[in-house]
């Protein structure tokens, strides 16, 4: 039970990069190898507040800020020029690839390797008794944030005007814009919620950890992807149901074959779904196949 | 044969020859419309399977080597089966998966004496052998170039369904594709690990694929000789530019790698960039007047 608690815990981190993922994926088709780096520098961002004096709020704010700056930014320049140009699906695949190295390596640069101490003033500290269990206050929030982001995107993209613009955009940009949608707004509107969602999810990280480096995010970039493949590729709640699916096995790996073992528990159910079932639990539709 | 050569040019010579043959592994499953990152992994295969019957079971040094191409045409075929169904972003995911899968065993397993890597490796492998070996590649890469085999990969690589249309068996030449791009990277690991006497698990990261996927992509995706040129302009490169070595290099590759998927998305010597490139030049004069 108890190991079952810390799985969501560090499950509902993977569904807030899931969601963010799987966001992307869902509206542009893009699968993006930077959501990781924007995860560290949002995670940076919030230090930087917090090394200032900020409240804690404000410091999340910042960091989302950052991330959802930068996101941006990777999408207006690099992303919209592939885009233009009528790119095949492996020049974004390699594009982000590079666009992760060059952010990781200024970061790494700019910190000069090091790893930063996060402080853990003024978030959620100690646990709860719930239901007989000692659940930690803050994997309760970081379970709670999860599950309002899910609910709050769900609630966006399906009852609001932008959302089912986006919805519109992601069937077909070309009819989106002859219905007055404008893509290139949507695309931006995505990126922008997901570097947020990436950005908590650094700063959730960086807390548990207490501390944050260049190449924190790096083992979570297959993370993501092993969450929204097992969920199904651009599902919403295929996102949170996969990415608290992964926790759980992941801290039953650790615990009953070995910490080791755990490592490779994302990229053996990227294998496995995508053998059995490319579709993942809620895809639409199928990869394609012969 | 090359023993004329100072130790250290020769030791570049090797370096770049054995990338040559990991970027051709890259290049020829890339030409089948193939988008894979498995090559670090199956390299890893490669340089474990000989380093350790060598120095475990005293096999000699090229059955090693043979019995590394064999493990990693196997394993390629074996994964291809049920993996080559999936397309495009879907086979890029699966075979990256299996690379870290590789990767993180090796360093976890006991027998091959995890994150410390093997040491101590007869290095026999010497520049002649290198050189012959990728001469041998590269002449094959051109006779499939030139032959009914070369062009069918191609037409899958442009349109896999009219190509089925054509009466070429799609499956079978994508199986045969991987087998030989699983061969080929194993195959180099092996060279690689008799060449340096040690190996360890971090040298197939992430890193080593995205240096390979950036030679490939400038040196361009049509011709062999493209990627092989840019494999040792950027060696050259490496070796007098001062940022070789820190921790810019990453910087650079990714950077090149951007700006050559927004220039010239198959490469630099892709008929698409010479052409427009030639309009470009071609405007010229007219601009002057």
């Amino acid at each position: 039970m108890q190991q079952t608690i810390n799985g969501l815990a560090s499950g509902s981190i993977y569904a807030l990069l899931g969601l963010g993922v799987t966001l992307i994926w869902g509206v542009l088709h893009v699968l993006t190898f930077t959501h990781a780096q924007v995860l560290t520098w949002g995670a940076f961002g919030s230090l930087i507040a917090i090394n200032r004096g900020y409240p804690v709020p404000v410091a999340i704010l910042v960091g989302m800020a950052v991330a959802a700056g930068l996101s941006v930014l990777i999408d207006s320049t690099v992303l919209e020029m592939l885009r233009r140009r009528g790119a095949s699906e492996y020049a974004f695949v390699v594009a982000t690839i590079g666009l992760a190295f060059m952010l990781e390596s200024i970061l790494r640069n700019r910190t000069r390797a090091r790893v930063e101490p996060y402080s853990r003033d003024g978030f959620p500290r100690g646990p709860i008794e719930l239901l007989g269990q000692n659940v930690p206050k803050l994997q309760l929030a970081v379970l709670a944030t999860s599950l309002i982001a899910m609910a709050g995107l769900a609630i966006w993209l399906n009852h609001t005007r932008a959302g089912r613009g986006m919805k519109a955009v992601a069937y077909s940009p070309e009819t989106a814009t002859l219905l007055g949608i404008n893509p290139r707004f949507i695309y931006a509107v995505a990126y922008t919620v997901s570097g947020m969602l990436a950005a908590l999810a650094g700063v959730f990280v960086a807390v548990s950890t207490a501390s944050v480096s260049y190449s924190s995010g790096d083992r979570l970039l297959l993370t993501a992807f092993a969450v929204i493949i097992l969920g199904g590729m651009g599902s919403v709640p295929g996102a949170v149901v996969g990415g608290l699916i992964l926790g759980v096995i992941e801290v039953y790996a650790t615990v009953h074959v070995s910490s080791k073992f755990s490592e490779v528990v994302a990229y053996l159910v990227i294998l496995v779904v995508l053998l059995v079932r490319p579709s993942g639990l809620f895809g639409a539709k199928e990869a394609t196949r012969v | 044969m090359f023993e004329w050569i100072p130790a250290y040019q020769r030791f570049l010579l090797d370096v770049t020859l054995i990338d040559i043959i990991l970027v051709i592994s890259l290049l020829i499953l890339f030409q089948c419309g193939l988008f894979s990152m498995a090559t670090a992994g199956f390299a890893a295969i490669g340089g474990y399977t000989s380093a350790l019957l060598v120095t475990d079971a005293d096999w000699p040094v090229p059955l090693g080597i043979l019995a590394a191409v064999f493990v990693g045409a196997t394993l390629a075929v074996s994964f291809g089966l049920p993996v080559l169904r999936l397309r495009g972003i879907y086979l890029a995911l699966g075979s990256l998966a299996l690379a870290q899968v590789i990767v993180i065993g090796i360093a976890n397993v006991g027998f091959t004496n995890g994150v410390f890597g093997i040491s101590g490796i007869p290095t026999e492998v010497t520049t002649g052998w290198l050189v012959a070996i990728v001469a041998v590649i590269l002449l094959v890469m051109e006779l499939i170039h030139r032959s009914h085999f070369g062009r069918a990969m191609k037409a899958i690589r442009l349109d896999e369904h009219t190509a089925a249309g054509l009466g070429i068996n799609v499956f079978a030449y994508r199986m045969a594709t991987f087998g030989i791009g699983g061969a080929m990277a194993a195959m180099a690991g092996a060279l690689e690990a008799h060449r340096t006497a040690v190996i360890s698990p971090d040298q197939y990261d992430f890193g080593l694929l995205v240096v390979l996927l950036t030679y490939m992509f400038v040196g361009g995706v049509e011709h062999w000789l493209g990627p092989v040129l840019a494999t040792i302009g950027f060696r050259i490169l490496n070796e007098n530019l001062e940022f070789a070595g820190t921790d810019w290099e990453n910087f650079y590759y990714g950077s090149i790698l951007v700006v050559v998927m927004l220039l010239a998305p198959d490469g630099l010597t892709s008929r698409r960039f010479t052409q427009r490139l030639a309009r470009i030049f071609r405007r010229r004069p007219d601009l002057a007047t």
